[in-house]
């Protein structure tokens, strides 16, 4: 990355394949980025437009809690998401990867079902999480020697499921 | 397409009446631009003391969950003078997160500032 350019401009994306690898700082003003990038990703494995905009928003809230929290609001940190997809037909998954190197903590201390948040004593992590819960088939955190990897996962499906369980379009 | 705004178009606010103030906000919010709105929020309502935050967000097409602890707090801020933060013309990827966050019960959601003025 050239030490030119702001942090907030500066995400590489490398293609091979299917397979799509963001490299990027851990700057807000990358969020709008990544999102779309995930869209357009979507978008060519089929999702409608609902279904594009549930993953741009899981990968949005994925990345701003490994920016608030495991970077601690540093900007200079790295990042790295991988998109792809596993599966053929009716089977095929989307696939989406964001690994840190912030101090990894113990997934076992994540709520498993968040209850309604209150509004007297709300905390924006808690909500991302619920958002991505909600918004991706699985969520699941495994703590690496240097950081964590997320991973997330969503059925593509050419038809919305009359039985989405979140309304989000 | 509409993207994130800069910090001083992101939201403009003006008294409308004794204790109401109407806010509009412009553009998609996320992380990067949340605080903007979070402070700007905050002095509208130290500089005005509404009992009632009408918050038009027709010009909103994304949020992310840092908005909706910034539209909380507002919330929480405005709730200890007895007052209540309004959105108004929201947006359905909008309305959408408030359902997930199940947070869409706890604001006053109106279709237009008209109906909004009404409650």
């Amino acid at each position: 990355m050239s030490h030119a350019t702001a942090a907030k401009d500066q995400m590489e994306t490398t293609r091979t394949g299917h397979r799509v690898e963001l490299n990027l700082l851990s700057h807000p003003g990358l969020l709008r980025k990544a999102r779309i990038a995930l869209e357009e990703y979507g978008r060519e494995m089929g999702l409608n437009g609902t279904q594009t905009d549930r993953i741009g928003l899981a990968l949005n809230e994925a990345l701003a809690n490994v920016m608030c929290h495991g970077y601690g609001g540093a900007t200079d940190k790295p990042i790295q998401v991988v998109f792809d997809r596993r599966g053929q037909g009716a089977d095929m998954e989307l696939v989406v990867t964001i690994r840190d190197w912030a101090p990894p903590f113990d997934p076992s201390t994540l709520p498993n079902d968040p209850p309604p948040p209150d509004p007297d004593n709300i905390k924006p992590g808690g909500l991302g999480l619920l958002c991505m819960r909600k918004l991706m088939d699985q969520v699941h955190f495994a703590a690496q020697a240097d950081g964590m990897l997320l991973t997330m996962t969503k059925k593509v499906s050419t038809q919305e499921s009359t039985q989405e369980r979140c309304s989000v379009q | 397409m509409t993207t994130g705004a800069s910090d001083s178009d992101l939201v403009t606010a003006s008294l409308l009446q004794a204790g109401v103030v109407v806010g509009d906000i412009h553009g998609e919010v996320d992380l990067n631009n949340s605080p903007s709105l979070r402070s700007r929020l905050l002095e509208a309502l130290r500089q005005w003391k509404p009992t009632k935050l009408v918050l038009n967000m027709s010009k909103v097409p994304y949020i992310d969950s840092s908005a909706i602890a910034v539209l909380v707090e507002v919330l929480r801020e405005i709730r200890r003078s007895g007052g209540k933060v309004l959105l108004v013309e929201l947006q359905p990827r909008v309305k959408g997160l408030l359902e997930i966050a199940r947070l869409d019960s706890v604001f006053v959601i109106a279709k237009d500032q008209a109906e909004a003025l009404q409650l």
